[in-house]
């Protein structure tokens, strides 16, 4: 397991490394002379070769590009262009807002799409299932941030429960969480039901209903945790796609989060945020898939003896050879 | 029935409704197995061995499958009248099943010993250690080293998964084993073993076995009585003995016919012409009159019932193969 975590690790740097070289590369083609954009359209000349020289806009591409990720190794993400303040700062200000209602609207997300596939999926074309299928299909492709006006409009105009805007504590995150809530557990309902459907009707599971054991043992202990992975996969890419900042719900919420940050740095131009908050973004989601592929091969001993996880097969090897010596 | 009577089947009906159709798979089978008898249940694929064998422990998958009529008694009390609640205390405790494909009959994400324990824990107010002392030997008693307790199904071959069922099926010493059959998706060197296996068990263990097999020649091997089953229904049964020397139904003398025989020479199997009917189509009288070559007028039109020809030896049939023709 070691071994393999280690690898994965090294291969997670690469990934990172030539994500951050691309995204590096492609904002060096955007348009635009870059001292003008810092001093805006009425600079003079001689402010503007200053600032080139102050940012060290003179220096060759990859001169730039290795500059700024031995900056990243010292953990300096950059000055942003408009604000002339550092970069990391502002990020960490604000990603853990995003963490926090990515991680719980995914959570709640989760649980609910658990529930319902399963249960969809036990109940295969009962009304139950047929009326989560509706409501998972709608909550897919409903928009976020229609789904998030409307529960602005019902919770905090109608009835006035919950605040619409802004974030200054707990009551503030209900309603992006539960937006991202359901839409994160639409994909997780449709795919635990169609995930629990396949394993149901497998030969182990009329192995252990004819052991006695209750139905409910069965479903969970044995049916879920099969039909697992896939579901796992789908939870892993909700979270990631949501860790990246939704603008959408971050706009019609007003949330300062890292969505919100990046987009207003790519409409101003700011290209070192823009770059920082994708390399912020990218670690995140890296770590995430690094963790459900660890994940994977704690649910399912197979996968791990795929990666040959070496120390058990010498052991049996050598106790084979000394049977054969014998 | 009399007292030594462990399990009575009465009439009975199992269906499929499907959408379009409903599958007859059971039609009014009726048998009885008393204590530490050993029955043999041979028929072609379709037939409704496992459907029958399922219905045993209600557990004939539903929907579609449901049972629609008859009974079925175990010790006496009738199975149809017991809840839910009440078949799971007799599921893997009084009846317990051994699956045809060991490959796919095991969990792969629980190891064996927990597979084991899982059967034991559920019948029986033990601990966690004492079942795991008791799953271990379990393993022991199948032929498989007790240190394996910790693996996983995919670390073990076809045939010791095999074991490992049958060490499920025997945990909580059931009074009936039905194994469907057991060997078929085994090597032929690894089915005498499984089969030796289950048979010593049963020696020692003393319960009765349903062996649902399409081998006569296990049959013979294994069993005390013989049922042969066509289209949902038992054509002919009775004891090994007397069904074997004295075969009456022209379909288990075509079943005979097809087995290659050592002693003689030749080049082709001889087939039994013909498909089993559609079972969501049955015909109207004797199923097998479509490939039957006794077949008179009679069998087109009503269905035979199973009756006694002789002692412990029953036929349905209106036109049986006569002794010495």
């Amino acid at each position: 397991m070691l071994k393999y975590s280690i690898k994965r690790l090294c291969f997670m740097v690469i990934t990172l490394f030539l994500t951050t070289l691309l995204v590096f590369a492609l904002l060096e083609l955007v348009p635009g002379d870059p001292a003008r954009i810092i001093a805006g359209e009425s600079a003079t000349e001689e402010s503007l070769a200053a600032i080139r020289e102050e940012f060290n806009l003179n220096d060759p591409f990859f001169v730039r590009f290795f500059d700024y990720i031995r900056n990243l190794l010292h953990g300096d993400l950059g000055i942003s262009w408009k604000t002339r303040q550092p970069i990391a700062g502002a990020i960490a200000s604000r990603l853990p807002l995003t963490m926090i209602i990515a991680f719980w609207g995914v959570i709640v997300g989760t649980i609910l799409g658990l529930v319902a596939g399963t249960v969809s999926a036990v109940k295969q074309y009962s009304v139950f299932d047929r009326v989560l299928t509706f409501i998972s299909l709608f909550g897919k492709s409903a928009p976020s941030f229609w789904i998030a006006m409307l529960f602005v409009l019902i919770f905090s105009l109608k009835l006035g429960w919950l605040p619409a805007t802004g974030s200054y504590g707990f009551v503030y995150w209900i309603l992006p969480v539960a937006t991202i809530g359901l839409q994160a557990s639409s994909g997780i309902t449709r795919m635990t039901r169609s995930s629990v459907l396949e394993v149901i009707r497998q030969d182990y599971i009329r192995t252990a209903r004819a052991k006695g054991q209750t139905e409910l043992v069965v479903i969970i202990k044995h049916a879920l945790r099969n039909a697992f992975i896939p579901i796992l996969t789908q939870i892993s890419s909700s979270l990631t796609e949501y860790l990246g900042g939704t603008v959408l719900v971050e706009s019609v919420f007003a949330i300062p989060g890292i969505g919100n940050y990046v987009l207003d740095a790519v409409q101003r131009q700011d290209i070192p945020v823009v770059l920082s908050g994708i390399f912020v973004i990218c670690a995140m989601c890296s770590v995430v898939i690094l963790l459900t592929d660890l994940a994977y091969a704690l649910i399912d001993p197979r996968i791990k003896a795929t990666f040959g996880f070496g120390v058990k097969k010498k052991k049996k090897a050598a106790v084979a050879k000394e049977g054969g010596n014998k | 029935m009399n007292k030594d009577t462990i399990l009575s089947v009465e009439n009975l009906v199992v269906k499929f409704f499907l959408r379009k159709s409903t599958v007859e798979a059971v039609n009014g089978v009726s048998f009885e197995i008393q204590k530490g008898e050993r029955v043999g249940l041979v028929g072609e694929t379709g037939a409704g061995k496992t459907t029958t064998a399922l219905s045993i422990l209600k557990l004939v998958p539903n929907p579609p499958g449901r049972i629609t009529d008859g009974n079925i008694y175990l010790n006496g009390e009738n199975l149809m009248e017991k809840s839910e609640k009440d078949m799971r205390k007799i599921r893997g405790n009084d009846v317990a099943m051994i699956f045809q494909d060991p490959m796919t009959a095991l969990n792969p994400v629980l190891t064996v010993g927990d597979q084991i324990m899982e059967v034991i824990r559920l019948h029986n107010d033990l601990g966690k250690f004492e079942a795991m002392d008791k799953a271990k030997e379990m393993l022991e008693l199948v032929g498989i080293p007790g240190e394996r307790y910790l693996d996983y199904p995919h670390q073990f071959s076809g045939g010791m998964k095999q074991r490992v069922v049958i060490a499920i099926a025997l945990a909580c010493n059931p009074k009936l084993l039905i194994a469907d059959e057991p060997t078929s998706a085994l090597d032929v060197t690894i089915q005498a073993q499984v089969l030796e296996l289950i048979n010593n068990l049963r020696d020692k263990m003393g319960m009765s076995l349903l062996l649902i097999t399409h081998d006569l020649g296990v049959v013979a091997e294994t069993c005390d009585k013989v049922m042969i089953m066509y289209a949902g229904s038992i054509v002919e049964s009775g004891t090994v003995d007397k069904v074997y020397r004295n075969i009456m139904h022209p379909y288990t003398s075509g079943l005979f016919n097809a087995i290659p025989k050592l002693h003689e020479e030749s080049d082709r199997l001889e087939p039994i012409k013909g498909m089993m009917p559609d079972p969501s189509d049955l015909p109207e009288g004797c199923a097998f009159y479509e490939r039957c070559p006794n077949a008179v007028d009679e069998c087109k039109t009503k269905k035979p019932e199973l009756k006694m020809v002789e002692e412990d030896h029953a036929v349905a049939c209106f036109n049986p193969i006569k002794r010495g023709a």
